[in-house]
């Protein structure tokens, strides 16, 4: 008897936030199977080094073109070099580089986007143009165009990549801070005498993370892209670096012959990106307020 | 269900007259052909021969335009637009006797003036030459000794102007045409004696060529039969994999640069037939920075030459369609020095020696260091990045760090007139030894705002005396001496690393027959293609 009443009186456990927001996010299939392949891909990345089966730059004449085997799970490229070891290792350069990219362009357009947002006015009219000047441009143009002045490489694709990626998170950004920059708090931070910048990164800055964590994850697909795109075009991994756009540029000639020097690489970079995508898709669903607790 | 069947019949029937139609019709079309050439390359600008520097465009050029003597496939010389042509003994001048009742395309006759407005605009800087100033040697100008027959004098000695007369570049021109269009419309619209004259030229899409119904002075060798050939079609696919399906699919003929296992495999299928050109020239291969450390020593420099097995890496990347290159001239080109052949075997063990003798140490991950640096080396790369990767793997084994990069042209020119990388390819197609003066002669160092050839920036003066004596050699004999010595020289300085030969590779549909290369291995006339079997 008493233990009924116990129970009924007890107040009901509860959840902490990270908990209940780790339990809607990962029990849902779609972000669950991403994360396991972003994981898996990102892992793979990581102990390259030390479980790759070959070393990804050592060339064995004697075995190139070879089709996937036993001895090589994914085949080998023109100087057989081992292609399970090159995707392997190419997560190192691939997904960094997205993530990279990511973080640049979201850490620049978002400071953007408060400042225009915030600023207003004529400054806000102008930038605002500025930007919808570049987003009319497509990404990748913008960014072979950056390329084309600072040279080739990784690190230049990162920056080409990212500023072309920059406009879009200022422009949402902006708009956040259009919401939220009426609100009570904010003139109330001002008649406390707060500076500009202060409001800006203190009182509107955490009010738009959200927005920003979604649309990073969900742009993150398309950095990775659009970096293997540079590479692909041979305007960002320099040889012998394994990164896998430019892993399925040099499989291009070979395809009629050596198909597994483009699928595999291929395979990696679609895989990647649907990854993040699956997750990117459920972390907007459970971030945005507006949507009903399911499951 | 009967209906139907009537119809079958009735389209059995069409289709039955059609084909007797078409066989009816096949003699007629033999005659005739159109070909349809696909070529790698966007970049035409020009189809003056006196101007053009470009392969794509002598493709052209060499259909369009007639030279004074014509050389086979071989080297051997017939006579083209001259009949017969005497050096003087000592070198300064050749007289020429010119064939009678040639035209060019617009109807003006061929002859000693034309010879003489062709050779005069060469040199005249208002022309804007490219290739054809450097082949016409120290022109002097040219007399007129007659209606057809000229002198053409040399302020030097020059050995090589009988062979300079079979360049395309030295092809010759309608004065009238010139006149009458200006240098910048005669490049869009060349006229000449040619197999075929010029009709249209779409840019970044084709160029159509008809055939000249007047044409009875090609070279002996060509056989006295009038062209087969209609019109040529020459179509700009740049994209390797695209201009491959174009073939297989029946849109175009003939593609050159092929990829090698694509020629491979379409040479082998019986359906086409491949076509592999060992162009003359500079072999593709490496220049070494002499001014800027690691390559400053000589030792490093031949401790990378040994490190790369050169056969085999002609083996593995071309499948055996190309073979490895040994000097810097390619064998076919005159003046060849076989003795380049013994140097710069490859050695590993040889290659560590003489890096541990010029003080490089082995260093953690394998690459060795001096001086706490380690032994890397910047190699910017424009045209076949596999070659690089691999010579990049060989040397890493003896404990050199390249850093290729994959840049643009642009990128390229600068770093190379910033004297800004340690290494860098070059390949160039040329039929005159004297090509050598060209990434050899200390005029040719590229500096910012100059964009030249010697890479290895080496500026030694009896070098430049060399090419100088070898240029104005008085007798052939003379020149290939000279050269000889001068190939020794270079590979004695362990500056230029000769990778492999460069080949062309033209396959075409075997339903025709007939092409042969122009002199040089590059360019393919089509005046002799005609149906196979017939």
């Amino acid at each position: 008897m008493t233990a009924l009443v116990d129970a009924a009186v007890r107040p009901r456990r509860r959840r902490s936030a990270t908990g209940r927001f780790m339990r809607r996010m990962f029990l849902h299939p779609g972000a669950l199977t991403g994360t396991i392949i972003f994981a898996a891909l990102v892992i793979g990345a990581i102990v390259a080094p030390v479980l790759a089966p070959y070393d990804w730059n050592e060339t064995d004449v004697g075995m190139r073109l070879s089709a996937p085997s036993w001895e090589h799970l994914f085949g080998t490229d023109l100087h057989g070099r081992d292609i399970f070891s090159r995707v392997m290792a190419g997560g190192r350069y691939s997904i960094t580089v997205g993530v990279a990219t990511v973080v640049l362009s979201l850490v620049v357009g978002s400071l953007i986007g408060i400042a225009l947002g915030y600023l207003g006015g004529r400054i806000d009219a102008w930038g605002t143009r500025m930007l919808d000047v570049l987003l009319g441009f497509p990404a990748i143009v913008v960014a072979i165009m950056v390329v084309s002045v600072m040279g080739v490489g990784l690190v230049n694709a990162i920056i080409a990549v990212a500023i072309a990626g920059m406009p879009r998170f200022a422009r949402v950004v902006r708009g956040a801070v259009l919401q939220v920059r009426e609100q009570l708090f904010v003139e109330a931070a001002r008649a406390l005498g707060a500076s500009d910048i202060r409001i800006m990164l203190k009182h509107l800055l955490p009010n738009v993370v959200p927005t920003l964590v979604v649309l990073g994850t969900l742009d993150l697909g398309s950095a990775i892209l659009s970096t293997a795109t540079l590479s692909f075009l041979g305007l960002g991994a320099q040889p012998p670096t394994p990164e896998w756009g430019s892993m399925l540029n040099s499989g291009r000639e070979y395809m009629r012959y050596a198909p597994w020097m483009m699928i595999f690489p291929g395979l990696a970079l679609f895989l990647s990106v649907i990854a993040v995508n699956l997750i990117g898709d459920r972390l907007s669903q459970v971030l945005d307020p507006r949507s009903k607790e399911t499951r | 269900m009967g209906k139907m069947r009537k119809t079958k019949s009735f389209l059995m029937s069409t289709a039955a007259a059609l084909l007797g139609l078409a066989a009816l019709a096949a003699p007629v079309s033999a005659q005739d052909i159109t070909v349809i050439w696909a070529d790698d390359s966007t970049s035409d600008v020009t189809f003056d021969p006196r101007v053009t520097q470009s392969r794509h465009e002598e493709q052209i050029i060499v259909q369009v335009f007639d030279q004074l003597i014509v050389a086979d496939e071989a080297g051997k010389l017939y006579p083209g637009l001259a009949t017969s042509w005497q050096a003087a003994p000592d070198g300064m001048s050749v007289t020429l006797k010119l064939r009678e009742g040639v035209k060019f395309h617009d109807g003006s006759p061929f002859n000693a003036e034309a010879v003489k407005f062709t050779f005069d605009t060469i040199v005249d800087p208002r022309t804007g030459s490219q290739g054809a100033i450097d082949m016409i040697g120290p022109y002097d100008g040219t007399d007129i000794l007659g209606p057809y027959e000229v002198r053409i004098k040399y302020k030097r000695p020059n050995g090589g102007a009988i062979d300079s007369f079979t360049e395309n570049e030295l092809s010759i021109v309608s004065p009238a045409a010139v006149q009458r269009l200006g240098n910048q419309g005669f490049a869009q619209n060349p006229v000449g004696t040619g197999p075929f004259r010029f009709v249209s030229w779409e840019r970044n899409r084709e160029v159509v060529l008809e055939r000249n119904e007047d044409y009875a002075w090609g070279p002996e060798f060509m056989g006295k039969e009038k062209s087969r050939v209609a019109k040529i079609i020459h179509r700009y696919i740049p994209n390797n994999a695209t201009r491959v399906a174009a073939l297989e699919a029946g849109e175009v003929h003939v593609a050159d640069i092929v990829p090698a296992l694509d020629t491979k495999r379409l040479g082998d299928s019986g359906r086409y037939k491949s076509m592999i050109g060992v162009a003359a020239g500079l072999s593709f291969g490496a220049l070494f920075n002499t001014t800027r450390p690691p390559f400053d020593d000589i030792r490093v420099r031949q401790a990378f030459f040994h490190s790369i097995n050169r056969p085999r890496l002609a083996q593995n990347l071309y499948f055996g369609l190309v073979k490895p290159a040994f000097g810097p001239l390619a064998p076919p080109t005159p003046a060849y020095w076989d003795g380049v052949e013994k140097y710069f075997p490859f050695d590993q063990a040889m290659a560590n020696r003489l890096l541990d003798e010029a003080g490089w140490r082995p260093g953690p991950g394998g690459i060795r260091q001096k001086d706490g640096k380690p032994l890397t080396a910047y190699f910017p790369v424009l045209t076949l990045p596999d070659v690089a990767v691999a010579m990049q793997a060989e040397a890493r084994r003896v404990g050199f760090d390249i850093k290729v990069e994959n840049v643009l042209k642009q990128k390229q020119d600068e770093v190379l007139m910033a004297n800004q990388y340690e290494m860098a390819v070059i390949r160039w197609v040329s039929n005159d030894p004297g090509v050598l003066a060209i990434p050899f002669h200390s005029s040719n160092i590229p500096e910012p705002g100059k964009f030249k050839f010697n890479w290895s920036r080496i500026a030694d003066p009896t070098m430049d005396k060399m090419l100088a004596d070898a240029s104005a050699a008085p007798t052939a004999a003379e020149r290939t001496r000279l050269y000889g010595e001068i190939q020794k020289k270079i590979m004695d300085m362990a500056i230029f690393l000769p990778i492999h030969d460069q080949v062309q590779t033209v396959v075409h549909t075997a339903q025709i027959e007939g092409l042969r290369y122009s002199r040089g291995n590059w360019q393919v006339r089509l005046v002799g293609a005609k149906p196979a079997g017939r």
